[in-house]
């Protein structure tokens, strides 16, 4: 976590103390990026944009939102625009989120996906899903910090994220009956 | 009730939002269902894999990236408001006088030599510190261009004076404007210097005395005014300062007097002088404590020495 003392000095104009805390958070501001985009180039370039932001956008960041949020908002905003600028994003169709039972759901299950994989799925998930899958599990926000981070309201963040977990669900046990029987 | 219910109470559960009776209500739904207990498992399962998905970090330093960026970013943009701050915690410098053009020649030099220093500087500096801090990191950054460039050398060293010697001597607006083109051109100085030398150096003279005091014996030789430009570059470079970690300490090292001092940073009163030492003394550095101050002796044969000067005995010894 950043120091607040940290975050004041920076927004107080102390340069040196604005470039130590660019440092603290790249890594967590690539790790958003490089799973929003899929690509480590471009994750590269869309975190390198983030972080020149940040740095000249500090002043506007209030205190009564979380640095990490207000962070996250950022590098999101700009991998969203990459990745909308890029290629439309394939979207499952509704009908397709129905609970369905597998017949050997048990083997499936025990199966482990390789992150690889995971990381295809992810992939290819709606833009707000992933962004919130990523939010979730490459951040570990709360619903309300996603909601924060994406200016979206609480029950939209849930229906996101449960709707995502639904389709990777399915993605990934398709990619494996894809992969065991051809 | 209803799998589709159940749904979104297994899908909270994973994320850790339900309340024991949504809890016992899913439990007890699961139990009787296959499907919806299978459908748990695997997004139990799912959720498992998210969360191990493996923490990437880019392959190179993105700030180290960005830097030259930034660089041209900070210059472009007008100085912002700390320098109530550091006019507070450094009352040696004149009021009104812009830090700027030596802020810019330390990130100009810094951002290409020695970014691994600001690092280090970075973390053992509170942040109010932080000009003393780029003080210490100049001198150092500076000094493989010291070798390489004498010309760049002596406008380094004119800065250090210019930040030392200046606020006593209330020097006149001609003279900063003097001092501070040749800061922000250090290439082109030698060029120009020949012009400027004789006056500028009975005044870099003077100054540099009134902070070495009469101990400074070197700087009494009548080569320091000839026109061997090394021996002139010998004498300008080294003026090392080093601030406490507390802000109450800065010593100060002519490093060919061989001499330094301890002044106290509250009302720049002088706290200790030392015997010219005869030899190099350079490293100025101070302990997270603020109790003692490390130096280096390097004798004309090269050897070197580590001593610490202890504020509360004020006493010098061999580490």
């Amino acid at each position: 976590m950043v120091e607040p003392a940290l975050i004041k000095a920076a927004q107080a104009g102390d340069r040196e103390a604005l470039v130590t805390l660019l440092r603290e958070i790249e890594n967590q501001v690539y790790r958003t990026a490089y799973y929003l985009l899929n690509n480590e180039q471009d994750a590269m370039d869309a975190s390198q944009d983030a972080l020149i932001r940040i740095y000249t956008k500090i002043d506007s960041y209030e205190e009564k939102a979380q640095f990490r949020t207000w962070v996250q908002r950022i590098v999101t905003n700009i991998c969203i625009d990459k990745f909308r600028r890029k290629k439309p994003s394939v979207s499952i169709d509704e009908h397709e989120m129905v609970f369905q039972a597998g017949d050997n759901v048990e083997t499936e299950v025990l199966s482990a996906y390789a992150a690889e994989e995971i990381r295809e799925a992810i992939g290819k998930l709606p833009e707000h899903h992933r962004t919130v899958v990523v939010l979730r599990y490459l951040q570990d926000f709360s619903y309300n910090e996603i909601a924060d981070s994406l200016n979206l309201p609480l029950n939209t963040v849930k229906s996101y994220l449960f709707r995502a977990r639904q389709q990777l669900q399915i993605l990934l046990q398709d990619y494996q009956k894809g992969g065991v029987r051809g | 009730m209803i799998c589709q219910e159940v749904m979104e109470l297994m899908q909270r559960y994973i994320d850790g939002d339900l309340d024991q009776q949504e809890t016992s209500l899913m439990m007890d739904h699961a139990g009787q269902c296959p499907d919806c207990a299978a459908m748990l498992a695997r997004l139990q399962k799912l959720s498992s894999e998210l969360e191990q998905l493996p923490r990437v970090v880019p392959k190179y330093s993105l700030v180290d990236a960005i830097m030259p960026e930034l660089e041209r970013l900070h210059a472009a943009e007008p100085a912002k408001g700390t320098d109530a701050n550091e006019e507070a915690s450094e009352p040696i410098r004149t009021k009104g006088r812009s830090n700027r053009p030596a802020r810019h020649l330390f990130a100009k030099i810094s951002g290409v030599v020695a970014a691994g220093v600001i690092v280090g500087l970075m973390l053992f500096s509170s942040p109010d510190q932080w000009r003393l801090g780029g003080t210490g990191s100049h001198n150092e950054a500076a000094a493989p261009e010291r070798a390489a460039a004498p010309a760049a050398n002596e406008s380094s060293a004119l800065m250090s004076k210019q930040e030392l010697g200046a606020a006593p001597m209330a020097d006149s607006n001609n003279q900063e404007m003097d001092i501070q083109n040749q800061v922000s051109e250090p290439m082109t100085f030698g060029a120009t210097g020949s012009d400027v030398a004789p006056s500028e150096d009975k005044e870099k003279l003077d100054s540099a005395r009134s902070l070495g005091g009469s101990d400074a014996k070197g700087l009494e030789n009548p080569s320091a005014n000839s026109s061997d430009r090394m021996s002139i570059s010998a004498y300008n470079a080294p003026t090392l300062t080093a601030d406490s970690p507390d802000g109450k300490w800065k010593a100060v090292a002519l490093e060919d007097g061989g001499s330094f001092q301890v002044f106290r940073n509250q009302d720049g009163s002088e706290y200790y002088k030392s015997e010219s030492k005869g030899s190099k003394i350079s490293l100025l550095d101070w302990n997270d404590e603020s109790t003692i101050v490390y130096y280096t002796l390097t004798d004309a044969s090269g050897n070197a020495t580590q001593w610490q000067f202890d504020t509360e005995t004020s006493k010098e010894s061999k580490r």
